[in-house]
């Protein structure tokens, strides 16, 4: 058993909406306030309870312990307390009650390129940077040329920043974060900046990081990413660990938790076409109407509308996942038969004769209804939905590996005595271990 | 001390002599400290802060070279993409000389009042001083707004944004004061001895505006208004510091009070080195407690308000 680095007990912060969070008290109204304190004191009266309830509970009762080495993401929904967590372990604030206890070097990477300045070069804000992050000159001089080297931007290191593209200032501040040398890595969202290729590589460096032996807190979104990363996750919500535990077992948790309302496509404004038939409501659901399983049959249910009744309509539709824009595309149009009579107004349902092929994590869907070949309506990312594992489903033996999609497969054996032997197993490699 | 050779290269020798001065102070009593700091075995300890909190020495030893790298930050920045560059932190004080020279010395006779002195030096060697301490007083009350970014996302001890707030005006400081060399020369002011007060005097300029600066940036994390307050602050000061007039011009029965403003012994003391008189020690003595308690009290005031900071700014 390693020991243990980090050790939160009842951890707690609160905002108080009012005064500090909103800052609706001036100057002459504290005074006076303070002034009121200090004379009910002289006159031997204690002073009141504060009575306003209106502060804010960001944490609350938060115990948690990290042993060294592990590596444990943190999830939850936007205002669930994650950052507000790192922020009292990298003591950028202090908790409101409960302690926290650290042992080692903590380094925490909150945002990419803090204190970076515009005027300056490259090569300053290495130091500088690295002198905010905690690196000491000698430190920051010995790993100059690996720093530069590692971002890739040699040629530009005596330009200012100013005059870098995003992305060449997001490749050199990550550069310089990656190479901190810290026993506790903290690191907020950082992979919501940059393209796929600078997301792959911050996460390849904290799988570095991991596999060296050290700590680290990982907070993210992406849940690819944190089912890679982590072998131990902890959600949180509203302030309190809701889930403690494996990837697998905390995920589907987060997921089924974010059913994230699909706003109301009736009234959605965004939208291209002529406009001569709408979709005014759509939701990917399995065939009870509820959230869609990996190797389950699902289906599209579209509500629409059209000045056209009668005629033929054609549904296109895209899913995209967070690291792919394009997973899968699908289209009414290669239906050769289909629903004849289609009425001005109605709901259709749409099930594609293939199981769920997705594997769990959030999606999103674009439509397009077109009529006669010309499009009446198009909506990016019309409906976000998500797929789980659900219970005793044969894909539970894939433990953690993540892909965006899983096939099944009719798997055959030739035997030596010709005799055709017929088995139906998951494309997967316990094939191997069973065949062997 | 590795930041004070980078101050070196930037700065003449006048200026390292006083940053060291300010940092040693704390390496004696901090060497335990960073050994325990060191010791990954140490638990450290997050809790809520209560009463009266002592200055972590240790960690502002652990950050000192972040003292350098932000003075350094701000001073390379500051003359970027002027065609004149640096030689505006001489432009600056030798207009405000020529035009007060003009305008109090001749059209208000206030060179009658300064004796034998000629007046464009002794106001000069006033509104050195003056300008260091009035730039690095509004400075280190913008300092943390204008990090804010920083202090929202980073932990570093919050005492080194004031501080090196002060490295722009040192370096300006440091310019301008060839002029003054130059201004010696051409009203043929013979050296004396009490030149090598110069450093000390500085120091306690530092120490003058950080008492001031370190409350008001604590005060203008939470209220903007001090942005706007502060210059207007400076502005009356100015006129309550003898650096126009000579402080005998103030009435004996004044005197008392006056001399509670640290830059009064301060600057009186300067012009005096400079111009080779008798320096009022008891004034200095004066400036030099009402300086070092007014540190004292900004050091724990900012110390005590520095905790609330990531949540107000």
């Amino acid at each position: 058993m390693n020991p243990v680095v980090i050790d939160v007990e009842n951890l707690g912060k609160s905002y108080r909406l009012g005064s500090h969070f909103q800052l609706d008290v001036t100057l002459p109204e504290m005074i006076s306030l303070k002034a009121k304190q200090c004379f009910n004191r002289l006159r031997g009266i204690k002073p009141q309870p504060k009575t306003d309830d209106r502060h804010f509970n960001a944490l609350e009762d938060v115990s948690f312990k990290v042993t060294q080495g592990e590596v444990v993401g943190i999830i939850g929904h936007n205002g669930a307390g994650k950052s507000t967590l790192l922020k009292i372990l990298s003591e950028i604030t202090d908790p409101s009650s409960g302690q926290a206890k650290i042992r080692g070097r903590v380094a925490s990477l909150l945002e990419v390129g803090t204190g970076f300045h515009p005027e300056l070069t490259g090569r300053e804000n290495i130091y500088l940077n690295g002198s905010i992050l905690g690196m000491t000159r000698k430190e920051i001089a010995a790993k100059f040329d690996d720093i530069v080297t590692y971002s890739g931007i040699e040629k530009f290191i005596d330009t200012p920043v100013k005059r870098y593209s995003s992305g060449m200032s997001v490749r050199l501040a990550f550069s310089i974060a990656a190479h901190l040398e810290p026993e506790i890595l903290v690191i907020d969202e950082v992979l919501a900046v940059g393209d796929v290729e600078f997301q792959n590589r911050c996460l390849g460096r904290i799988q570095e990081v991991a596999n060296s032996h050290r700590t680290v807190l990982f907070v993210s979104h992406n849940m690819a990413a944190v089912q890679t990363l982590c072998k131990r996750v902890i959600m949180l919500d509203h302030g309190k660990i809701v889930a403690d535990g494996k990837p697998e077992d905390v995920i589907p948790l987060y997921i089924n938790a974010g059913q994230l309302q699909s706003e109301d496509l009736a009234t959605r404004t965004d939208r291209n076409g002529n406009g001569q038939a709408k979709i005014t409501g759509c939701s990917i659901t399995n065939l009870e109407g509820n959230q869609v399983q990996l190797g389950k049959p699902w289906q599209i249910n579209v509500e629409y509308e059209t000045i056209h009744p009668g005629d033929r309509h054609e549904f296109d539709f895209t899913i995209s996942s967070a690291n792919s824009p394009r997973v899968c595309y699908l289209s009414t149009n290669m239906l050769i038969d289909g629903p004849q009579h289609w009425p001005a107004k109605g709901t259709i349902a749409i099930r594609p004769t293939d199981p769920c092929p997705f594997w769990p994590q959030n999606y999103t869907m674009s439509t397009t209804l077109k009529h006669n070949g010309s499009i009446c309506d198009q909506m990016n990312e019309a409906v976000q939905f998500s797929v789980i594992l659900g219970e005793q489903n044969k894909y539970n033996s894939l433990g953690r590996r993540a892909s965006v999609m899983v096939l099944d497969a009719d798997v055959r054996v030739d035997e030596s005595q010709n005799s055709l032997a017929e088995n139906q197993f998951t494309a997967d490699t316990t094939f191997q271990n069973r065949a062997a | 001390m590795p930041f004070v050779t980078v101050m070196a290269r930037e700065a003449p020798v006048l200026v390292v002599v006083t940053w060291e001065k300010t940092v040693s102070a704390s390496q004696t009593t901090t060497q335990k400290a960073i050994a325990d700091e060191v010791n990954p075995g140490q638990w450290k300890v997050l809790k809520p802060r209560k009463g009266l909190q002592m200055i972590d020495f240790a960690r502002l030893w652990q950050f000192r070279e972040l003292l350098g790298m932000l003075a350094l930050r701000d001073v390379k920045v500051r003359y970027k993409q002027t065609a004149l560059g640096a030689a505006w932190a001489i432009i600056q004080p030798v207009t405000m000389m020529v035009v007060m020279s003009l305008f109090f010395g001749r059209f208000a006779k206030m060179n009658e009042q300064v004796g034998s002195v000629p007046y464009p030096i002794f106001l000069y060697a006033a509104l050195l001083p003056w300008t260091f301490f009035a730039s690095s007083v509004t400075a280190s009350t913008n300092s943390m707004v204008v990090n804010s970014r920083m202090l929202t996302k980073i932990f570093f001890p919050r005492l080194i944004v004031p501080f090196a707030a002060t490295g722009t005006p040192l370096v300006d400081y440091a310019m301008a004061f060839i002029v003054l060399l130059a201004l010696m020369v051409w009203y043929s002011v013979s050296l004396s001895w009490q030149l090598l007060l110069l450093p000390a005097l500085v120091g306690l300029t530092i120490i003058s505006a950080m008492g001031v600066g370190l409350i008001l940036a604590a005060v203008t994390v939470r209220f903007r208004d001090f942005r706007y307050l502060v210059p207007f602050m400076i502005q009356v000061w100015f006129f309550i510091t003898p650096v126009i007039y000579p402080n005998k011009m103030v009435p004996e029965n004044w005197q008392w009070l006056i001399q509670l403003n640290p830059m009064c012994g301060i600057i009186e003391a300067f012009r005096a080195s400079v111009l080779g008189t008798a320096i009022n020690w008891s004034s200095l003595g004066m400036s030099t407690v009402v300086a070092l308690v007014g540190m004292a009290i900004g050091l724990l005031y900012f110390n005590q308000a520095q905790r609330k900071f990531a949540d107000v700014i």
